[in-house]
């Protein structure tokens, strides 16, 4: 059992606050995603749950039995580093090999395990080498066998793709998701890039300024963001967000409480002048093949992203007709809060 | 992360060029060396002959001399002794000392490597004679012990300067995943960062037996017959009495007093190996 649970974690440098209060369940087996802007708190809330750093206040527990206290190497997990951190003065096969050398393992053992990971991560070849003779996908690996090798309760990643090239951070992003899947461990993954989150996560933890925003599936966080922070952080283009008495004058059915409506790019259709509950003139555009999306200015003055999945091109400068879907409607509080 | 070194070929031109420096400079380092050696085997008349002389008899009285019939051996005892024991104490103090300064920042830290530093600023010729009275005062005088704690005291604060230095070279977070697989925090740097500035904690240790083999002032002050180390003792080679000044000997003195440092440097180039971090962190 290696569910993990945070109770009120505060961490301060000095007088910053960098986490105010975090609270946070992860179940026994789920592969959850911190995602957040750069400096919102998301490694330090990593580090802390490895145990690298020591909290202000609050608790941590690993599979119920309370860590808070105790050093990284009694809690039973793994971490992968941004930097892969490896060993530079060891090879391969020692890096791999240095956990189970610090727990004393008999040396068949210990090579009878890393060989299985090598061949799990197909690293075979590179078992003599040094860091330094790797390429960046191939560190990625040895860093992530290294992690595998102890059969940990729990893994943490902290960004693990960010400094791989896209194709293989696409190809990485699978195998890691299989390995999740053949390991049945739980996983820790941070990044700050929302499609990461999306694709991987069973829960997503949204992170901003220290605080949780909101934990859920993709799709509940994608159809159901809390509030206007999560709502324009989560999608791809982000969510167009517009004044609720614009809202109202164009018809749209919304709320009295409503101070600011969301609508996604893919939940507005977009047709002839006129035909729509707003008119606008279409300005710049982008055509990535399967979509295209169109930003479109209102003749208030504001724009309005809106995807167009079909093959009719509309050009700069026609003038469209927008209807959003009111069943795609967000509607929010003054303060930000979700309204339903 | 520096790039590698060009490995561009070199015109010949070009090379004979290096090469012609290079064995200039050579030559410029290693006759003085060669002629130590020479002058420890000459008979006396050879020593004393005005012109240079590189065809002679070789003879080794002057050998015979400083090891069987003079106290040399007693001082050269001292000597390594102090050293020895000098470098020890000073590179695991100012390791250990370094490690906290660089790897656990606190608001004081810059002030406390001000001040370490700061103690090397300070000529040794002003503390000579307080210090003198002290060790008189405690009955410390010409004792080893005394001898060693004054060079770790003048060795430590750039020791920890240097190492410092050399371990903000590395990556904390390479630690961190030590630590990750089951390390304490001292074993992370003990297994994980000392491999990596063995080069630079060897050379600091060259430095320190360096600096205590040649240290004279405090040698000559605070040691009589008994803790003299050869610093101050080989001034004992070069009476200029009615014998004249013993050249031969101070040769065989000066040889033997370079032989530690030269076999440990030889045995360091092998670890002087550049880059062993480089890949480590970051594609
Ligand atoms: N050791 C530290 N000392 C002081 N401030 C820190 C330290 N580590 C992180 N911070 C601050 O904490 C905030 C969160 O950092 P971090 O957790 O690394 O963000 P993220 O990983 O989400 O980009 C940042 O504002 C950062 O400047
Ligand atoms: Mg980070």
């Amino acid at each position: 059992m290696s569910a993990i649970s945070i109770r009120s974690l505060h961490k301060t440098y000095g007088n910053v606050e960098v986490l105010k209060g975090i609270d946070l369940d992860v179940a026994d087996g789920e592969f959850v995603v911190f995602v957040g802007r750069s400096g919102c708190g998301k490694s330090t809330l990593l580090r802390c749950i490895a145990g690298l750093e020591t909290i202000s206040d609050g608790s941590i527990s690993i599979g119920g039995a309370e860590v808070t206290r105790l050093p990284p190497s009694k809690r039973g997990i793994a971490m992968v580093f941004q930097s892969y951190a490896l060993y530079p003065h060891l090879t391969v096969r020692d890096n791999l090999g240095f956990s189970l050398g610090l727990a004393r393992q008999p040396k068949p053992q210990i090579a009878q395990r890393v060989a299985r990971v090598a061949e799990i991560l197909r690293i075979e070849d590179l078992l003599d080498r040094r860091p330094v003779q790797l390429s960046g996908g191939q560190r990625q690996r040895v860093a992530i066998g290294r992690a595998i090798v102890r059969e940990p309760e729990a893994f943490l990643f902290d960004e693990p793709l960010s400094n791989l090239d896209a194709d293989l951070r696409v190809q990485m992003r699978h195998e890691l998701m299989q390995l999740h899947e053949e390991l049945s461990a739980t996983m820790i993954y941070v990044t700050h890039d929302q499609v990461e989150a999306m694709t991987m996560a069973d829960k997503i933890v949204v992170l901003n300024a220290g605080r949780i925003e909101q934990v859920g599936t993709p799709l509940e966080l994608y159809s159901k963001p809390r509030n206007l922070f999560v709502a324009t952080f989560i999608g791809s283009p982000r969510m167009n967000v517009m004044s609720a008495a614009a809202a109202r004058q164009a018809g749209l059915a919304v709320g009295d409480a409503a101070e600011r409506i969301g609508i996604r790019p893919e939940h507005i259709a977009i047709g002839h002048a006129g035909s729509g509950q707003f008119n606008g003139t279409v300005g710049l555009t982008e055509h990535l093949g399967a979509d295209s999306y169109y930003f479109v200015e209102l003749d208030d003055g504001s724009r309005l992203n809106v995807r167009r999945s079909d093959d009719v091109m509309l050009s700069r400068g026609e003038r469209v007709g927008l209807t959003p879907n009111p069943g795609y409607l967000h509607q929010f509080s003054a303060d930000g809060a979700r309204l339903d | 992360m520096s790039a590698p070194p060009s490995t561009r070929p070199l015109h010949p031109g070009q090379r004979v060029a290096v090469g012609g420096i290079l064995v200039l400079m050579t030559l410029f380092a290693g006759f003085p060396l060669l002629w130590v050696l020479l002058t420890s085997l000459k008979p006396n008349n050879a020593i004393l002959s005005k012109d240079p002389i590189f065809l002679f008899q070789p003879t080794l009285e002057h050998w015979e001399r400083v090891l069987f019939t003079s106290d040399f051996l007693k001082f050269y005892l001292n000597s390594l002794i102090i050293a020895a024991a000098t470098v020890t104490i000073v590179m695991v103090v100012a390791t250990l000392a370094a490690y906290a300064l660089a790897r656990y920042p606190m608001r004081a830290s810059k002030d406390i490597s001000f001040f370490i530093i700061s103690q090397r600023m300070m000529p040794p010729v002003a503390v000579v004679l307080p210090i003198f009275l002290i060790a008189s005062n405690i009955g410390m005088l010409d004792r080893l012990e005394t001898l060693i704690a004054i060079n770790v005291a003048f060795n430590i604060p750039l020791s920890i300067w240097m190492i410092r230095g050399f371990i903000e070279g590395t990556s904390r977070e390479i630690e961190e995943a030590a630590v990750m697989d089951g390390a304490s925090w001292l074993g992370a740097f003990w297994r994980v960062t000392v491999p990596q500035i063995w080069p630079g904690l060897l050379s600091t240790a060259l430095f320190v037996y360096i600096y205590t083999v040649n240290e004279f002032l405090f040698a000559s002050i605070l040691s009589g017959t008994n803790a003299r180390p050869v610093s101050a003792a080989v001034a004992l080679f070069l009476p200029t009495g009615v014998r004249g000044t013993l050249f031969g000997e101070a040769a065989v003195a000066a040889i033997l007093i370079m032989l530690p440092g030269i076999i440990f440097a030889a045995l360091m180039q092998r670890h002087l190996v550049a880059g062993v971090s480089l890949g480590a962190v970051k594609g």
